[in-house]
């Protein structure tokens, strides 16, 4: 089973970086992870690809060109490297393309050595290296291939979402904030709807992006000083295979919401001074929850490094603090008809209605 | 005294190009850090190594130039390390083929290409002479299915040298592990019964790995041969990786012990590209094991693997036999209060009745008493309410640490019912709780890996803190039969029971293997199964469910509760101590 498996008519993408680091083998220990239990390279801060991922790719149909993103990856065994030969051999057979990203140098050495002594062409744009069994074949720009990956991430996000939505009687008063929601996103049914692996890749890009903004650090020692906090049950979840991920401790509350039902707890150890947090949530809207979570976190001492979910609806422009999410939904794409409704609303609407006839009458 | 052990090694590969093998014989650098590092490990470790095995390919390319090199070389880790001949057992592998003398000689006698192969002893003609003059013999052949045997004199092991090469030629559609089972027949009939033995081979018996080199194409036909002799272990080369587990198929439990290269080069920029291996096995006599230990040449010295599954290779009696577990095995502890009327039930599936408490309890309790996390007091506890602040749950779960732990020792109880309980596929693992559900989230890749449903719901006692979105478990699908709960604490029989009432998705449920993290008390009313009875709309005919519960705790961690009714208890009336039912 492939978590960062995305396909269109044209290719497959798969992130390496990404399978290795959800790969959370702890039973037995080929020789390609000695250096990762030497130096705690396990979850994103592995930096090499096993062979189980590799027969994994051996698996799959050569319909179309295979696209591997190498990015966080710079290691690789020989037993390994002729292991992803005859993955690229597989699909060349079939006159298809084989294009890998973000290659390190080394590694791009090795791999161009074995591609020639096989007659493959390979060419090099930007950050893609192409390797093809046809000398004349033309490719499209780098930047025209990164937009075309990104934005199978970004259509299979949103259908997966889609699928999350439960539709409310619009006046549902939200349990979380005093608003009325007529659409509750409910990340719970991604695992009920043969998602579960796409969602654990959804997290794995979250955490990435953390690192991406210098929030978390590749280093593992130092990210010492940070944990993850969450306090509802479905960013239990996310959280929990975050701090797989980030190897990273964690606090929780049981359970600051949607409901507000937190028993008497101690924080004793919990909640330490001058420790920092990333809180975790399924989903941000009002902030709501989430400030309440900040409270208590900053009361006892703590203090907030940002905030990472699932999905992001933004009500408001800026934000006191930075937030990472999966998925953004906002006025400029409002894929979900996401609607966001209080008793003032209708002044608005009243308003709305009476500007438009003015200037109607205007013009 | 001195432990007695084994050294083994595997793909030599060696030749004269240095970009090819680390073992040049123009800089011995790389055989001089190897046995300075085997003399200090004898010294630290307090061993003889007195055997030595090699599995295959000692040559790169079957060449008499390298074999006369390689000789010279082995002579001296012989020398250096006092190991006798006699105490050596070598198998060849395919490169120490000699193509040219298989291809001239077909040619020579018109023979077909396809028949190379069947002439062993011409296209191992140079590796038979090596062999012949580096063991002081005359009269070596190939012809055979086991080419050699050593006997460990300490113990009633041995080893036992088996050709896989019969199909390899100078062809590339020939390169392929088979044995001559036949033969093997033939020659295991006079195998001496009272010994137990280790087979060694070139190439590999176990491999899963599809993208790797071919294994031993007929290696169910001659494990059933070695099954009726009760050899059930090997230990091969060929892939220069390492990997040891055992694995149940069709002909029993087997143990496998993969051994990585020795000093393979790869030809390229990075002439580090590849991990070069051993193996050394301590024998222990007494166990009647071998424990092994690799080694890795990691940034230019060698140096000890970390241990992990499959330790031991383990030598038993053929009715003892049984599947050796990984690290984490389990401890079962008796329900007393519990004992089936029928026996028999009993002997059949071993895992009734019992309260199976994973290896590292001892381990939590450490970190629990370090970390403070456990408070006395007086406690009261309902299935509807649960006495809190005795133990600080979010500071132990939220220990990265721990958490990895308990994913260890999940897949541990997970595979010890499938191997011996479950008769089916299990439906779906339930995260219950905000706990089971942090524990089973941390287990989402395995469970995706494995094809396993997960699910999570909160306490059904604590259904009006949750919006209904959270409640439903969104499998309208299909009934469950058979699941597996993870749960912060054991559950009762009532609150199972309960549990199973809450929601028609578990009207059929058959079998429930619950996972707990902190056991409540030793002797709760925990039974193998619990009945349950079906409310059908006609009260008068409520249906009998029947359901087999096995319980699994990976922390021993009793709560001291109160049994007296809280309204009865003259320390909570009284109100006499604050640590007590919220």
């Amino acid at each position: 089973m492939l978590f960062s498996k995305l396909l269109n008519d044209d290719f497959i993408y798969i992130n390496m970086h990404a399978e290795s680091a959800l790969d959370f083998q702890d039973d037995f220990q080929e020789i390609d992870s000695v250096k990762e239990s030497k130096n705690n390279q396990r979850g994103i801060y592995t930096n090499s690809v096993s062979a189980l991922i590799l027969d994994e790719l051996m698996k799959l149909d050569t319909d179309r060109d295979l696209a591997l993103d190498m990015e966080w990856i710079s290691e690789i065994t020989v037993n390994n490297l002729l292991n992803m030969m005859k993955v690229i051999q597989k699909f060349l057979a079939r006159e298809k393309n084989v294009h890998i990203l973000y290659l390190s140098e080394e590694m791009e050495s090795l791999l161009e050595q074995q591609c020639e002594q096989k007659g493959y062409s390979v060419k090099k744009d930007g950050v893609i290296l192409h390797i093809s069994a046809d000398k004349k074949s033309n490719y499209d720009s780098c930047e025209d291939y990164l937009k075309q990956f990104e934005k199978v991430y970004i259509k299979k996000l949103q259908e997966s979402i889609k699928l999350c939505i439960d539709e409310r009687n619009e006046q549902e008063v939200h349990s979380s904030g005093a608003v009325y929601l007529k659409k509750y996103i409910n990340v719970k049914k991604m695992l009920t709807k043969g998602n579960e692996a796409f969602l654990c890749y959804c997290i794995y890009k979250a955490a990435m992006e953390l690192v991406r903004q210098g929030i978390v650090n590749l280093n593992y020692a130092e990210n010492s000083n940070i944990s993850l906090f969450f306090h509802t049950i479905n960013g239990a979840y996310i959280g929990g295979i975050m701090s797989a991920l980030l190897q990273m401790n964690f606090v929780y509350l049981d359970h600051l919401g949607p409901i507000n039902a937190i028993k008497k707890q101690s924080f004793e150890n919990n909640i330490q001074l001058a420790k920092k947090y990333i809180i975790v949530a399924d989903v941000i809207c009002t902030t709501s929850e989430v400030g309440r979570a900040e409270t208590l976190i900053e009361f006892n001492g703590g203090s907030i490094l940002c905030r990472v979910c699932f999905a992001d609806v933004c009500v408001v422009l800026k934000q006191d603090r930075q937030q990472i999410s999966c998925i953004n939904i906002n006025a400029e794409d409002n894929f979900l008809d996401y609607t966001i409704k209080t008793e003032l609303c209708k002044n608005c609407e009243e308003k709305y209605k009476g500007d438009s006839k003015e200037k109607k009458k205007n013009e | 005294m001195n432990k007695t052990g084994v050294i083994i090694l595997s793909d030599i590969h060696f030749t004269k190009d240095e970009s090819k093998c680390k073992l040049c014989s123009r800089d011995l650098n790389y055989l001089t850090k190897f046995l300075t590092f085997i003399k200090k490990e004898m010294k630290k470790k307090n061993i003889t190594f007195k055997y030595l095995l090699i599995a295959g390919d000692i040559v790169e390319s079957g060449k008499r130039a390298e074999y006369n090199e390689i000789e010279d070389i082995l002579l001296r880790i012989l020398e250096e390390l006092q190991i006798k001949k006699e105490h050596v057992l070598i198998v060849p592998g395919n490169h120490d083929l000699s193509r040219d003398e298989i291809s001239t000689y077909c040619d020579q006698n018109d023979i077909p290409e396809e028949d190379a192969c069947k002439y062993m002893n011409i296209k191992y003609k140079n590796y038979i002479n090596f062999y012949n003059h580096f063991m002081n013999v005359s009269d070596y052949s190939l012809d055979k299915a086991i080419i050699g045997k050593l006997d460990f004199e300490e113990c009633n092991i041995s080893v036992l040298g088996v050709n896989s090469n019969v199909k390899e030629s100078h062809r590339n559609e020939d390169h392929k592990g088979f044995i001559d089972v036949e033969k093997l027949m033939e020659e295991t009939k006079y195998l001496d019964c009272n010994r137990h033995y280790l087979v060694l081979s070139h190439h590999s018996w176990a491999d899963d790995r599809q993208s790797e080199l071919p294994t031993i194409k007929n290696a169910d036909d001659a494990k059933s041969v070695f099954h009726n002799v009760n050899i059930t272990s090997f230990m091969y080369g060929h892939h220069h990786a390492i990997d040891r587990k055992n694995i149940e198929d069709r002909n029993g439990v087997y143990q496998y012990c993969e051994i990585g290269s020795f000093s393979k080069k790869f030809a390229g920029p990075t002439s580090d590209s590849y991990s070069n291996l051993f193996v050394t096995a301590v024998i222990d006599e007494k166990n009647l094991k071998l424990s092994l230990t690799e080694y890795i040449f990691f940034q230019n010295e060698w140096m000890a693997l970390p241990d992990y599954a499959l330790k031991d290779l383990v030598f038993t009696e053929k009715e003892q036999l049984k599947i050796v577990k990984p690290e984490s095995s389990f401890e079962f502890m008796e329900n007393p209060e519990h004992t089936p009327e029928d026996s028999s039930i009993q002997e059949q599936v071993s895992l009734d009745n019992k309260l199976i408490i994973g290896i590292e309890s001892e381990k939590y309790l450490a970190i629990i008493a370090k970390d403070g996390l456990y408070k006395e007091g007086h406690y009261h506890w309902s299935n509807g309410e649960k006495a809190r602040g005795w133990i600080n749950i979010s500071c132990f779960l939220g220990n990265s640490i721990i958490l990895s732990n308990l994913r260890k020792d999940f897949k541990n109880f997970y595979d010890m019912i499938l191997k011996e309980v479950v008769v089916g596929k299990i439906d779906a693992v339930i995260g219950y709780g905000m706990e089971g559900n942090i524990v089973g989230s941390a287990l989402a890749p395995f469970f995706i890996k494995n094809d396993i449903r997960y699910l999570y719901c909160p306490s059904i006692h604590k259904d009006k803190n949750f919006i209904n979105a959270e409640k439903i478990m969104w499998n309208k699908v299909s009934l469950f039969e058979r699941l597996i709960f993870i749960f912060d604490f054991v559950p009762s029989d009532d609150y199972l029971k309960e549990i199973i009432d809450s929601d028609t998705i578990f009207e059929n449920v058959k079998e429930l293997y619950i996972f707990s993290i902190f056991s409540i008390n030793i002797n709760e009313n925990i039974s193998s199964e619990i009945l349950h009875y079906k409310m059908e709309n006609d009260v008068n005919n409520n249906t009998e469910q029947r359901i087999r519960v096995i319980h699994f705790v990976a922390c021993k961690l009793p709560v001291p509760k109160c049994e007296t009714d809280m309204t009865q208890c003259p320390i909570c009336v009284n109100h006499l101590s604050e640590i007590t039912k919220i």
